[in-house]
């Protein structure tokens, strides 16, 4: 049995007592292998907790704070940075010789994350100063994500995906919140990924391009109304968007074979333009993706192709392993039941929805709804499609 | 009170139905054994007709006329699922007279009917499973928070998906929405085909004229069947939705005025006539389209065009 309980939240409060009672207990002396096996229990208990909401985040960063308050005098006294001092877990986690995963530390940096944005955003609610010691806290944890990040990579490349569209989205909020120096320190962190911009840079700018024209595309749209033959065909101005995407997508590829957004992307480009079967080639190589956002969107995908195909049969299989994915996403418990009533098993169509809704303990987040985000004006989403990359 | 009801009329063309992916010959009904149930609305003008008896309708199923073995209004419980748009665009004012429309609704039901409360803004929730109306499903509606996209369609297959298992019910959905879908997974074209194979009706509510959805941004934008699927696109898919099913689409024009709405939905839906017969000289399987007008009474039905099994 757990000793978190059953539940997030029970998870969330068990870590809150064992905060309060190792503060009672503790003297200035720390005992190192605790203290990482207790941050351990934190990213864990993280992991498993609920969304960070406005509702929910009080709660989660009030045991992240007092777990960090020996960390923020740290700071305040020394103007030092977590990752400075090797002796706090944090650096000692990133480090190359931990046990740590890369998974942990993805999910250990957006714990930091959330941290720190809500601090930045509640320190512009009430106007005070970026000198404040709030502000020293967020740019700790900042600096600590960024930290831990690094970490994942050196454990896995493929996580500098990941860690790019962390950096991105979390410019364009500390942007909106205006933290400059933040944003400034954050882009200044990144340059120590200089590798990650060098890789694949142009695959990343082609697929920019891709995104832009698929954008494009969408919103040209369908021809539709009253007086319009049924089939509701794609307008030219679509038409030629979605060739254009389909010509910096497959660039992307071409440029970084890894690049496992662009080949969903294409698939999806090329089950419009119905290219089914070279749309299916394409998916089927971004559903062996690190990512589950990715892979999640290619079983999608290629459940959509099948069902178009008439394969229901293979369509059935590819949503439900859409739902083993990515337990949190809501598209493909919809496209499950939707299959199933299609093939007449009414009482399963039902019963797959029904236990979406049991199971998913208040977390939802569908990467459909990133799919074509804004990086602009989109950054919620996209951050709350970080977070839901490291659920589980 | 100027809420504007808008009865919707059956005039678009009935469309084929694509049949479960089965094989063999479709089974003839069974007699006596399988009944079918159709909820019909009559009114003269604004007004709504009551005192109707089984010997005023004439009832065609597939063409064929049926003998109606009974039928009932207001004695049989009502499970009424209330699916409420709560995305960004309800935010402020609109949100709090929205809870107060859904209150109103489940204040008109009585104590054996049924309510379950399904949310929608990108996520759909299942704010208050299927129970007896109680303080607890008002509590449920206070705890909505508005903002995000609209995943109308996925609300509204789940609403009609998640239909109360309690048999001997009638089934109502409430669909409220202001705007169109934005982030559904699944097209409007699946909607209209579960509506097709569900006996609830579906009451629309609004604040401005559905449009047409032509975007291919969201959802998976492909087409997942092959030809039409027989669905014509000549209405908005959402006001496609209530009239197949037999309901309505009710334009409230204003928020404020919600509550009005939601309540008059209710009550009119009370006073719809339930009836039953057992098809004969038809076959079981595939879409069966239903025709039901009044015999020698002034007055126009409003029912579901046809169900399919």
């Amino acid at each position: 049995m757990s000793v978190w309980g059953d539940t997030p939240t029970m998870r969330a409060w068990a870590f809150a007592a064992a905060l309060v009672v190792t503060s009672i207990g503790a003297t200035a002396r720390v005992q190192h292998a605790d203290d990482l096996a207790r941050y351990r229990q934190l990213i864990d208990a993280y992991r498993h907790g609920e969304r960070i909401a406005d509702g929910d985040v009080d709660r989660v960063l009030g045991a992240e704070g007092a777990y960090l308050v020996p960390e923020t005098t740290h700071l305040v006294a020394e103007s030092t940075h977590l990752a400075a001092d090797s002796t706090r877990p944090v650096a000692r986690a990133s480090e190359s010789g931990s046990t740590w995963t890369a998974d942990e530390l993805t999910a250990a940096a957006m714990l930091h994350t959330d941290a720190c944005l809500r601090l930045v955003k509640s320190r512009r609610r009430v106007g005070t100063d970026s000198a404040a010691p709030s502000g020293a806290v967020a740019g700790a944890h900042l600096e600590a994500a960024a930290t831990l990040l690094g970490g994942a990579i050196e454990r896995d490349g493929l996580t500098r995906d990941y860690a790019i569209r962390w950096r991105e989205t979390v410019s364009g909020l500390l942007h909106a919140f205006e933290a400059p120096d933040l944003e400034a320190n954050l882009r200044a962190r990144a340059d120590d990924w200089s590798r990650l911009s060098k890789d694949g840079s142009d695959a990343r700018a082609a697929y920019a391009r891709g995104l832009l024209a698929e954008i494009r595309a969408a919103v040209a749209g369908r021809l539709s109304g009253p007086l319009l033959p049924r089939a509701m065909p794609i307008s030219p101005d679509a038409f030629g968007s979605l060739r254009s995407a389909y010509d910096e997508y497959a660039g992307a590829l071409r440029l970084d074979p890894t690049f496992l957004d662009a080949a969903v992307h294409l698939g999806r480009v090329a089950l419009l333009q119905r290219h089914d079967g070279e749309a299916v080639l394409h998916l089927q190589r971004a559903s062996k993706a690190r990512s589950a956002s990715i892979r999640y969107l290619a079983e999608m995908l290629l459940g959509a192709a099948a069902e178009r195909g008439g394969r229901l049969d293979e369509a059935l299989d590819h949503y439900h392993h859409a739902v083993e994915t990515h337990r949190w996403g809501q598209s493909a418990p919809l496209a499950l039941s939707h299959a199933l009533m299609r093939a007449g098993r009414d009482d399963e169509a039902r019963a797959a929805l029904m236990a979406h809704f049991d199971v998913r303990d208040n977390r939802v987040f569908d990467p459909l709804w990133t799919y074509l985000a804004n990086p602009d004006t989109d950054l919620g989403p996209m951050l709350d499609e970080l977070r839901a990359e490291v659920w589980r | 009170m100027r809420t504007a009801i808008l009865a919707i009329l059956g005039c678009l063309a009935i469309a084929q139905m694509q049949a479960p992916i089965t094989q063999g010959q479709p089974p003839r009904f069974r007699s006596g054994v399988d009944v079918v149930t159709v909820d019909a609305l009559v009114t003269d003008g604004a007004r709504t007709v009551t005192g109707l008896s089984a010997e005023d309708f004439d009832l065609r199923d597939s063409g064929v006329a049926q003998e109606i073995d009974s039928v009932s209004v207001d004695t049989v419980p009502v499970s009424m699922l209330l699916a409420l748009d709560t995305s960004n665009s309800v935010e402020g004012p609109t949100l709090g007279h929205l809870k107060a429309a859904a209150s109103a609704a489940i204040d008109v039901l009585a104590p054996d009917d049924r309510v379950a409360i399904l949310t929608f803004a990108a996520a759909v929730t299942l704010r208050a499973a299927w129970g007896a109306p109680s303080p607890a499903m008002h509590d449920a509606l206070a705890s909505a928070t508005a903002g995000g996209s609209t995943s109308l369609y996925d609300a509204a297959y789940a609403a009609l998906t998640l239909r109360d298992d309690q048999p001997g019910r009638r089934p109502f959905v409430v669909l409220f929405s202001d705007g169109g879908d934005t982030s559904s997974w699944l097209p409007a074209r699946a909607v209209l085909e579960r509506a097709r194979r569900s006996d609830a009706v579906v009451y629309l509510v609004t604040l401005h004229p559905p449009r047409f959805d032509t975007r291919l941004e969201y959802r998976s934008g492909i087409e997942l069947w092959t030809g039409d699927g027989g669905f014509p696109p000549s209405t908005p898919a959402i006001i496609e939705l209530a009239t197949m099913t037999g309901g309505q689409m009710v334009i409230a024009d204003r928020s404020d005025r919600l509550r009005d709405a939601f309540a008059a939905a209710a009550s009119q839906f009370r006073n719809r006539y339930l009836i039953r017969y057992r098809p004969h000289g038809v076959d079981a399987g595939g879409w069966h389209p239903i025709q039901v007008t009044l015999k020698g009474k002034r007055g126009t039905v409003l029912a579901r065009r046809g169900y399919s099994r």
